[in-house]
């Protein structure tokens, strides 16, 4: 039987015998129980798919499993660490940037791969990087309050 | 609270550590008035404590409510009323809401009344349980009522004994009636209410700890997709579903008439098998076209005709002005756009049927599936669970159609999940509709006249059942009704007007399903009323804010005119504005009461122009904003904001096409909403008050597309009446091609 191997939040998983054209997305959330990243169209226009592969942020909507191989995968679940928040996921409660938070996953984990190779983005590195991100209940400002915010946190 | 699977409330006060003996089940809602319940100002129903709160040993509260969290923070709100009320902390106190075997029938959540009305009762009911549970306390500790206080649960004597709420009524029952005239604490002694309490369910959603409906896993769930027809009324004319049954995972192909769909083991299975499904689809309405889409509304024979205002003399005074402004505005069929697709569980056994859905209102929902499914209304439980933000009625309710009609095919527990391309195409939306307005001003540069048509949806006499999209196309006998809401809301001016009249055309027969979008018709309405009141005020050469204090009597009125006026800077404007490197700018303003008694919100927008392209860049608006009393200012600000970028982008981008015979419009390229880049920047005012609290989910729509009309007709001397403000549009007007000026 094939499998598909690769590190999950830091754990090594397997998905066995997969159809090589799935979506990372429906591996994630039905083989391996995630929660984090969301079905929000299939066709990569959303961005609530997001997740973090080998620190870039991609649409697991529209990425074949067969491409994560013995990659390192990142989902919402694992970027607190030993219970605590990563500074993101902070400051988007404290900016309370969110009003479903279905789009939330999305905006954290793109948010997150910028601040790891831009330590103190503009506004405008900001609004590009999530440009591809819809947000329907116009939290938009929010949100860039608490990317800036999570810039700050982290770099103290 | 995010735990959807309870079995019952025994076992569910039991598992919160209480000590149960005796628990009496026979606590739920007289379903005998649920129908009662369907009305935008429900009377309680609920009159048993019991129904609402719940304390366990540890003295966890437990709070029942029928209002469910739609994503817009009403389940912080009546958190934070309940726990004030009760004096306990925030964390002391959780919420169950919307599920159909535990929690009273409040009605849907709808219509901007959660806080107002839906907040009061669970006000009423805390109070009350504080009341006796001092009472019980008394007793216990032997010390008049009126000498004890509460802190954090903890009822203490003056003497400094204490006894905890889980001490006095733990897993008991306070077997008593809501009393209506509880005493409630006055505003200055409040701790929470009126506090920006961050709200209760962002922390799990910021961690994936939450669960979304399109979460939500059942013991031996099955996947399902629905194949939806184009149109209403279409039917299925061939089916072959060879090259499904090949896909790993397959299980069936559930067809009951002109209902299809495809059940597998996997969900990956399913999506592929719905695709490998060869259907053709024929028949059904006609559809209209992009370009046709106020044309059928026009010659759509009416449901109804009303006439909701005559004061003065409407055709004397329009007869006798030099001059009369006429205008028609047009705005499009929009979709609800909600970013997760429509989903839902549902387990359907012979005797029990457990739904889990995004509905608005699941006691409503509970009773006509009970009624599809000819079982009574107690074999069927509806279990709300926060889907994505719908913004009215999306695909929640047909989604869950589907998932019943599946289950019971299947035996099993199934989840549907929409696909995006049904979101858009198959979701009921928010209707089309035309206001044409006739107006004039007297000799005094007042408003003399003012004469308004608007074509609407139909009001039903009773309540229309749910439409389940599915189980229609099953043969279920219901009428693909047209209700979207009181969508002649605010046609009326809200200005000092002698001679007024103001008709209603309400339009029956659509060929597209709608239902109510986010301040049903209110916000079209507001923007032709705050386009006309902009060209009186030019004719009147008078400035427009000055204008709109000249006719507002209501100091509440004047008091938000002011303020965003002064917020912005305004100033009165001689001259337009003059093009400077291919660009113009302009400001605009607008003011609106929401539903002409709701909250009070003036507006000024900024905004910029690309001559060459008819590119609008919305750069700012001030908004000052009065709803009464906040029970939590940030949610209040977070509303605001979002009612006013939502608008925004319905306002300059969205546009449902049609061809003929479908949507068209099927995902975000071709149904483009607001981005990152083009949000304005907002600078918002909320009004201090203590007055009642008013809804503020819906009201700052309102004067959106008014303040960016009257902002482009100052940037370009073009008056903007059809929507949305497209590039298109704007280098069409400003090329000279103009607003065809409709009857």
């Amino acid at each position: 039987m094939s499998k598909i191997s690769f590190e999950l939040n830091g754990e090594r998983v397997n998905v066995m015998d997969p159809d090589p054209a799935m979506p990372l997305l429906y591996a994630l959330r039905n083989d391996l129980d995630m929660k984090g990243p969301k079905f929000g169209c299939g066709l990569a226009q959303c961005g609530a798919c997001t997740v973090i592969v080998n620190g870039k942020a991609i649409r697991s909507c529209v990425t074949p499993i067969s491409l994560v191989s013995n990659a390192k995968v990142q989902t919402l679940e694992g970027l607190s660490k030993n219970g605590n928040l990563h500074p993101v996921q902070q400051a988007f409660i404290d900016e309370q940037a969110l009003q479903c938070g279905y789009c939330t996953n999305g905006m954290i984990m793109t948010s997150k791969a910028l601040l790891d190779s831009v330590k103190t983005p503009s506004d405008e590195q900001i609004v590009a990087a999530l440009e591809g991100h819809l947000c329907r209940c116009g939290t938009q400002a929010r949100i860039v309050k608490a990317v800036k915010r999570a810039a700050t946190q982290m770099k103290a | 609270m995010n735990t959807p699977t309870v079995l019952n409330r025994r076992s569910f006060v039991a598992s919160s550590g209480a000590l149960i003996v005796g628990f009496n089940l026979s606590v739920v809602p007289n379903k005998g008035s649920a129908k009662a319940m369907i009305s935008a100002f429900p009377a309680e129903v609920e009159k048993s404590l019991d129904g609402w709160i719940a304390i366990a040993a540890d003295g966890g509260v437990t709070l029942f409510t029928g209002k469910v969290e739609l994503g817009t923070g009403i389940e912080t709100a009546f958190s934070q009323i309940a726990a004030e009320e009760l004096d306990v902390r925030m964390d002391q106190l959780r919420v169950v809401q919307g599920d159909t075997l535990l929690t009273p029938d409040q009605g849907p959540t709808w219509a901007s009344i959660s806080v107002m009305l839906g907040g009061a009762a669970v006000r009423r009911a805390a109070a009350t349980a504080r009341a006796l549970l001092l009472e019980l306390a008394s007793k216990k500790l032997n010390v008049d009522a009126k000498q004890l206080s509460v802190s954090a649960g903890v009822v203490i004597a003056p003497s400094g004994r204490t006894v905890l709420y889980g001490a006095l009524v733990a897993g008991g029952q306070f077997k008593a009636q809501v009393d209506p005239k509880a005493e409630l604490k006055p505003a200055s002694a409040y701790k929470l209410v009126g506090k920006s309490v961050p709200r209760v369910d962002i922390p799990a959603k910021v961690t994936a700890k939450f669960v979304f409906l399109q979460d939500v896993k059942v013991a031996g769930m099955l996947h399902g997709r629905v194949l939806i027809g184009p149109r209403l009324g279409a039917s299925i004319a061939h089916v072959n579903d060879a090259k499904a049954r090949k896909v790993k995972g397959f299980l069936r192909v559930v067809r009951e008439r002109d209902f299809l769909g495809v059940v597998a083991s996997t969900e990956w299975a399913a999506i592929k098998a719905a695709r490998e499904l060869d259907v053709r689809w024929a028949g059904g309405q006609p559809m209209p076209s992009t370009a046709t889409v106020y044309d059928e509304l026009r010659r759509a024979p009416p449901a109804a005709m009303q006439q909701l205002a005559n004061t003065g003399d409407v055709d004397v005074a329009l007869r006798a002005a030099p001059t009369v402004v006429e205008a028609v505005f047009e705005a499009p069929y929009q979709t609800h756009g909600s970013i997760g697709p429509s989903c839902a569980v549902a387990d359907v056994k012979p005797d029990q049927v457990t739904v889990w859905s995004a509905t608005q209102a699941p006691h409503f929902l509970q009773i006509n599936l009970a009624e599809l499914l000819g079982l009574p209304d107690e074999k069927v439980r509806v279990i709300y669970v926060e889907g994505a933000g719908c913004y009215g009625r999306n695909g929640h309710e047909d989604a869950t159609g589907d998932a019943v009609l599946l289950s019971r095919a299947m035996k099993a527990p199934v989840r549907v999940q929409w696909m995006r391309h049904q979101e858009h195409g198959s979701a009921p939306m928010g209707p089309a509709q035309i206001v044409k307005v006739r107006a004039a001003l007297d000799a005094d540069g007042k408003i003399s006249a003012w004469d308004t048509d608007g074509w609407y949806t139909e009001l039903p006499k009773d309540f229309p059942p749910v439409h389940m999209s599915g189980f229609r196309a099953a043969g279920a006998k219901q009428e693909e009704g047209s209700f979207a809401g009181y969508t002649h809301a605010n046609q009326q001016p809200i200005y000092t007007i002698p001679n007024l009249r103001v008709n209603a055309i309400r339009v029956g027969n659509r060929h597209v399903r709608v239902s109510w979008l986010r301040a049903p018709g209110r916000i079209w309405n507001v923007f032709a009323v705050e386009c006309v009141v902009d060209e009186l005020a030019l004719l009147a050469k008078a400035d427009p804010v000055a204008f709109r204090l000249a006719h507002a009597t209501d100091a509440r009125a004047r008091n938000v005119i002011e303020r965003a006026a002064r917020m912005a800077n305004w100033r009165p404007r001689t001259e337009r504005p003059r093009s400077v490197d291919g660009l113009l700018r302009g400001r605009g303003f607008s003011y609106a009461r929401y539903s002409n008694n709701g909250a009070y919100i003036a507006m000024v927008a900024d905004v910029t122009v690309e001559r060459a392209t008819g590119k609008l860049s919305l750069d700012r608006m001030f908004v000052s904003h009065d709803c009464g009393m906040m029970i939590n200012p940030d949610g209040v600000l977070n509303q605001v904001q979002g009612c006013v970028v939502q608008t925004a982008s319905r306002t300059l981008f969205e546009e449902m096409g049609f061809d003929g015979t479908g949507v068209t419009t099927v995902d975000w390229g071709s149904y483009p909403i607001m981005r990152f880049s083009q949000v304005p920047e907002l600078i918002v005012d909320l009004v201090e008050s203590k007055d009642p609290p008013m809804g503020v989910g819906e009201a700052a729509t309102a004067p959106v597309p008014g303040a960016i009309s009257n902002a482009l007709f100052d940037a370009t001397g073009i008056r903007f009446r059809q929507l949305p403000l497209t590039p298109t549009r704007i280098k069409t007007a400003l090329n000279g091609q103009g607003q065809k000026a409709t009857s």
